[in-house]
């Protein structure tokens, strides 16, 4: 009878799970953390963008979403669930974010690792559709992109249902999986007639209840923590030529669809 | 305001042969005496900034706009006026010159908000300029009523106890709306017109001076990245672009019906016209949706009721301000340590006279 009631206990105990978020580990993360990463970040500035950063936002995530529908969802899948919450943005950014930057930080590299990789054939195939038919044209185009952001970003290489690439511009938090959520128009200024089209392309796919079924398959970190401690507050743009140099490009190959 | 660096050439001789008729304006970084004191001594900003963040977030970045600026004016060989406001009010609702209204107003809103705010003498201040840990993030809030570097001029005090309640809750929704902010923006103490502006328009004809504004009301407002506080005559673009697509769809009607008349006189095709047409058509129809609002109506509900406002203060919320110092936990902490530097002078000279109105009318 006893036992009986442990048991119970148990299955109390065993379902009523709680999950805390936590800062995932890196490949080389020990090393990174000692050394930085060679050509992009001294220690203190790898401590800054990923260790306290994804601290920070794990920790809030844990905080917004404990004692809610969210307390056992993964960081990506709170972000599909908030995604259209207007009330759930907190969250929303949290999630977006944590995913966003761990995205980012896995295909990073040293320097003389990164520069042995290469995009794979099969990537500047699918890139020579976009008119990208090198990796200068290809490094050209991301640095001028990412570059563009009157405040934070990010910068995604994302691939369609039909397996076509396209380069994705999403401000702030915005997110490469969901239309709605891109958030890759300013409206501060002047509103242009292609901004206004794309507006309404918007409305009219949620409307239609329309999925999204984009993947990112490259990241850029285009945020004040990425690069403020090495490069300072006016460094971005040396900042993301760095990042460039280290790309670990077999991360992002095997993120590509294969048959 | 800014300082104006202005090279009229020699004009005469080598006008008609050069047809050199350029008279550049550049804008210089403004003087703010507190921070060029501060790049001379090489002193901290007390109670809010090392003399490092001063310099990145003041001489480096506010350099770095002024420069893009005037690039981008030569480049698109713009004749700037000499007021930096006139030259936003010029740029914000042309989608052609939006770098350029960026960059006039991220100057114009770091210009403001340290305007807003004075170095802390509080020799205790200085230590709670720190780094701080993620345990921060688990402090509980402040209960306390009231708070250090408090407003004293009793009609200011008066004036934002009857639009918040009471000098706390104002503190209270002014940091947390500065914490709400993820990216880039600003937290603005306003005066807000007490009637619109289309309102005044009609009544008194064309007179748009700021004498004309009754501001009866304080509010709090954020702005993101460049955005800029008096919105009331950029908005309304969505609702004309719609418009101007209604008027495009309506002349190529009009073509189409004018070819058909005349075509007996031979075989014109209208196809191509009527092609274009029907994905006009189509594209307009698509906004008439009854589940899902239209931009336009977005548009309308997120106007301030196109009234004028009138800004006194602003809060740099943006990262960059705080993770030289505070670290990437230390927001909150930055946030207190600006409330208390906060020149109330500075907002009591911004404020515009009262209006107390007898009754609401809208």
């Amino acid at each position: 009878m006893f036992r009986r009631q442990a048991n119970i206990a148990r299955k109390v105990f065993l379902s009523a799970k709680r999950s805390i978020h936590e800062v995932p580990s890196l490949k080389n993360e020990d090393i990174f953390s000692k050394n930085g990463i060679e050509g992009l970040y001294s220690p203190k500035g790898f401590k800054l963008a990923w260790s306290d950063y994804q601290k920070y936002l794990t920790t809030n995530l844990t905080l917004q979403t404990n004692g809610t529908e969210n307390e056992l969802r993964s960081a990506y899948q709170i972000l599909l669930h908030t995604a259209k919450q207007t009330t759930e943005q907190h969250t929303f950014h949290f999630a977006s974010q944590a995913h966003n930057n761990h995205l980012f930080f896995q295909q990073l590299d040293d320097k003389s690792r990164a520069s042995n990789t290469r995009p794979s054939r099969f990537l500047m195939e699918r890139l020579a559709d976009q008119d990208i038919t090198s990796m200068e044209a290809l490094r050209d185009r991301l640095l001028t992109e990412s570059d563009s952001f009157t405040g934070q970003g990010w910068l995604f290489l994302v691939e369609l249902p039909d397996k076509s690439l396209k380069f994705l511009r999403c401000e702030n938090d915005g997110t490469p999986y969901y239309y709605g959520k891109n958030q890759s128009l300013d409206l501060n200024g002047g509103i242009d007639e292609a901004s206004y089209d794309k507006l309404n392309e918007l409305n009219q796919k949620a409307a239609n209840r329309e999925k999204d079924f984009t993947l990112p398959i490259l990241a850029i970190n285009a945020w004040s923590p990425a690069y403020i401690e090495d490069y300072g507050v006016t460094g971005r743009s040396k900042y993301l030529e760095n990042v460039w140099s280290c790309i670990n490009w077999d991360v992002v190959n095997k993120r590509l669809f294969q048959l | 305001m800014y300082r104006l660096t202005s090279i009229s050439k020699n004009r005469g001789v080598f006008n008609s042969i050069l047809n050199y008729q350029r008279r550049s304006i550049s804008y210089t970084l403004p003087a703010i005496p507190a921070l060029d004191n501060l790049k001379i001594s090489k002193g901290e900003y007390k109670g809010l900034l090392s003399n490092k963040a001063v310099n990145e977030l003041w001489f480096e970045r506010g350099g770095k706009i002024v420069e893009d600026l005037n690039k981008l004016l030569e480049r698109k060989s713009i004749t700037a006026p000499a007021d930096l406001n006139e030259l936003i009010t010029l740029t914000f609702n042309k989608p052609d010159l939006q770098d350029i209204y960026t960059q006039a107003s991220s100057l114009h809103n770091l210009q403001f908000a340290f305007e807003s705010i004075r170095p802390n003498e509080d020799p205790e201040a200085q230590a709670s300029v720190k780094v701080c840990d993620v345990d921060d993030l688990l402090k509980a809030p402040s209960i306390a009523e009231s708070f250090p570097n408090e407003p004293t001029d009793p009609e200011l005090i008066d004036w934002i106890t009857s639009s918040f309640g009471s000098i706390s809750e104002f503190r209270t929704l002014l940091l947390n709306s500065a914490n709400s902010i993820k990216g880039d923006g600003m937290v603005w103490l306003v005066a807000q017109a007490a009637y619109s502006e289309s309102t005044l328009k009609r009544n008194y004809l064309g007179s748009n001076n700021q004498q004309e504004f009754k501001y009866s009301n304080l509010a709090v407002m954020n702005t993101y990245n460049a955005g800029i506080v008096d919105d009331s005559l950029r908005s309304g673009q969505i609702t004309k672009l719609k418009q101007q697509k209604e008027a495009k769809i309506a002349s190529l009607r009009k073509k189409i019906e004018e070819k058909k008349s005349s075509a007996a006189d031979g075989a014109v095709s209208t196809l191509e016209e009527e092609g274009m047409l029907s994905t006009l058509e189509s594209d307009a129809a698509n906004q008439n949706d009854f589940t899902l609002g239209t931009l336009e109506e977005a548009e309308a509900a997120t106007l301030f009721s196109d009234r004028k406002l009138l800004p006194l203060l602003a809060i740099d919320a943006s990262m960059r301000n705080y993770l030289i110092d505070y670290g990437i936990f230390g927001k909150q902490q930055y946030l207190e340590n600006l409330w208390n530097c906060i020149d109330w002078d500075v907002v009591l000279q911004r404020a515009p006279t009262r209006f107390k109105k007898s009754f609401e009318m809208d």
